[in-house]
């Protein structure tokens, strides 16, 4: 792998160059506009427009007209919500940034190329917000969003938040945001789209995604592998196989391990809260940074029943119980050395108390 | 680029330091991670405001290795000695990470005195981060043969000399292996070893055993974990962090105390050793004091 790779040169970038980029183009990119040198380009530019410089309006020309936008919150699929949406989000947080970590892509058939961009958002909240009334505090959060583009446009998003990251930061209690969010009446598309993907979840059905080029797939067995090992298996003592003895981890709502022990008992605590979860892996897309280093986006869906750690959420236990989540690894040699992992506990949490998923059991 | 810091707090440049974040740099000081010129403005004005309260700063110990460059800064009055511990990510002039570790119960102390006309010694910053949110799991801390834990070997550079890592590995032996009979192979009455602002081994300070005896004993099941190690022929920056059971007066709590180490060597002892702290980080975070 050269020297510079675009994962390298996204990773080191300056602003001027990101918003000008120097690089010569090497992607194709059939049916989008001349200007863009790549994907990592093309997601990153038109995220800066539409957020940063607030040219909401750009939404009309980077999205198709219909596009479903999946999160564990809600549903939509018209570029007009996603204008909404977008504004709605800027008046509650006037100076939202949106800092692009890492954008991990892969070009699949047919000239559609699908990107998972991690972003780093510092945000104040001057305004009502979906977690209530403004606060007046900045914050910090971790979204990951998966897009699926094709000439020009993106056609088919989900979105994941690290939003009890953010509300623990804006002074937010996890249970008060939650019961603010359920109030609001959910789409009969959410609610179907909910329910058959925790039916598939729990049957272990991957939705069907595009085999990895040849070079990638030990990556795709790898991650496959993690998922089942560590969360399905619960074989923790397999977390040497996956992760650097200083591997660090980061999970949301502030919940960060470095090294095996501490990871381990990180995601012991997690399955606790869905001791029978089965997770399954949705989509895998691999870059390459150097010689060393690969980055490795998933998304995954995990389903189980809800087991309460903490008393006052009692009330939930076997319920159906869903998370959407993405994660993004750094791996060096062989093994993961970073892992970012985002899903809305919030969202999770006010589908618990909507008692969502309506899951037609096996 | 340290040298950006220096300049930063020796000659008020801040324009130096702005040139080389990226828009995607990130910058830790008081365990909470910064991003954005906001911010950034905001992290520059507040150590200006501190280099009034001293006469001088130096930078007391270095370590570059590959990307990676890290030193030990004192800040120096007629009174006080206060240090913090930077380490620096960069590449072609640009900084993607700055990490600062801070003795500020030391900063605090000397801040305040110069502050008020009365004398206030509060443990306590106006100005310092909150800590980013963190929740902490429990996990058995216990050292099980066929568990991996991390070792220097698993954690230095491959072209790190032998020497350096027989020695870094004996340092982790004594600090997390609570080897108190190796402390004397280690160092020698010359080492100058602190903890924040205290001097070990000098009269009317514990000495190193008792330091490691007071980790061991005040920080029940206690768990050591390297976070990274930086190294050149003759110093490394250590950063770890201790997960541990704290007695406080609302019961038990776990706890995590990051820690960062510099350390310079030669012939197979310890020079000098530098601890940095941050316990005003430690005390928002947790809600009670380091017990140390």
């Amino acid at each position: 792998m050269s020297e510079t790779s675009i994962a390298k040169t996204v990773y080191w970038q300056p602003l001027h160059d990101m918003l000008d980029p120097a690089r010569s183009k090497t992607q194709t990119l059939a049916g989008f506009d001349e200007e863009f040198v790549d994907l990592a380009d093309y997601i990153l530019r038109i995220t800066h427009r539409i957020w940063e410089q607030k040219n909401i309006g750009a939404c009309y020309d980077y999205y198709a007209d219909y596009c479903p936008v999946h999160t564990l919150g809600g549903y939509a699929d018209s570029v007009d919500v996603v204008v909404q949406n977008t504004l709605k989000t800027i008046a509650a947080f006037p100076d939202r940034s949106l800092i692009g970590e890492d954008v991990i892509y892969r070009e699949e058939a047919n000239d559609v190329y699908y990107s998972s961009h991690r972003i780093t958002s510092i945000m104040t909240n001057k305004g009502p917000s979906e977690f209530g009334a403004p606060t007046g505090k900045t914050g910090r959060v971790t979204t990951i969003a998966d897009c699926m583009c094709r000439d020009n446009k993106i056609f088919y998003e989900w979105l994941m938040r690290d939003n009890s990251f953010l509300i623990a930061q804006l002074g937010i209690e996890l249970d008060d945001a939650a019961a603010f969010q359920a109030k609001f009446p959910v789409s009969s598309t959410f609610t179907q789209w909910l329910n058959e993907e925790y039916a598939r979840t729990c049957a272990n059905e991957a939705s069907r995604w595009e085999a990895l080029p040849e070079q990638d797939k030990p990556w795709g067995d790898f991650a496959k592998s993690w998922a089942d090992q560590i969360f399905n298996k619960r074989m923790f003592n397999k977390l040497s196989d996956f992760y650097k003895p200083n591997a660090s981890v980061q999970w949301p709502g502030g919940r960060q391990a470095t090294g095996n022990a501490a990871i381990g008992g990180m995601f012991i605590k997690y399955l606790a809260s869905c001791p029978d979860a089965n997770m399954v892996v949705d989509h895998i897309c691999v870059t390459h940074y150097d010689d060393n280093r690969v980055n490795i986006a998933l998304r995954w869906g995990l389903a189980g029943h809800y087991n309460a750690t903490q008393s006052k959420y009692a009330q939930f236990n076997q319920q159906p119980h869903y998370i959407l989540g993405a994660t993004h690894f750094e791996i060096e040699d062989g093994v993961i050395a970073k892992e970012f992992t985002v899903f809305d506990e919030v969202a999770a949490l006010a589908n618990l108390m909507r008692k969502l998923p309506q899951a037609t059991e096996a | 680029m340290l040298s950006t810091i220096q300049q930063l707090l020796e000659k008020q440049d801040t324009q130096t330091l702005t040139a080389a974040l990226l828009h995607s740099s990130r910058w830790l000081l008081g365990e909470r991670l910064h991003y954005g010129p906001i911010q950034q403005r905001g992290l520059m004005a507040n150590w200006l405001d501190i280099t009034t309260h001293f006469e001088t700063v130096e930078l007391c110990a270095k370590v570059q290795s590959g990307d990676v460059e890290a030193g030990v800064f004192c800040l120096s009055s007629a009174s006080t000695t206060t240090y913090f511990i930077a380490q620096c990510e960069h590449r072609n002039g640009a900084i993607k990470q700055l990490l600062q570790w801070v003795d500020s119960a030391s900063l605090a102390a000397h801040y305040n005195t110069k502050e008020a006309p009365g004398y206030d010694n509060s443990m306590s910053l106006p100005f310092w981060p909150e800590p980013d949110p963190l929740q902490l799991s429990e996990f058995d801390p216990q050292l099980h043969l066929k568990t991996t834990h991390a070792g220097i070997n698993d954690v230095v550079a491959s072209n790190t000399s032998d020497k350096s890592k027989a020695l870094l590995s004996q340092w982790w032996q004594v600090w997390q292996g609570f080897d108190t009979a190796g402390i004397k192979e280690l160092y020698s009455d010359a080492t100058h070893i602190s903890v924040n602002s205290q001097v070990l081994n000098k009269e009317g300070s514990p000495s190193v055993s008792s330091w490691l005896t007071q980790l061991e004993g005040k920080l029940h099941r206690r768990y050591c974990q390297l976070e990274q190690v930086i190294t050149d022929e003759s110093n490394a920056l250590v950063r770890w962090r201790i997960d541990a059971d704290l007695k406080t007066d609302n019961g038990l709590i776990r706890v995590r105390l990051p820690l960062a180490t510099m350390l310079t060597f030669k012939e197979n002892k310890i020079v000098s050793e530098y601890w940095v702290v941050d316990s005003i980080a430690f005390e928002k975070r947790f809600g009670a004091p380091l017990p140390f």
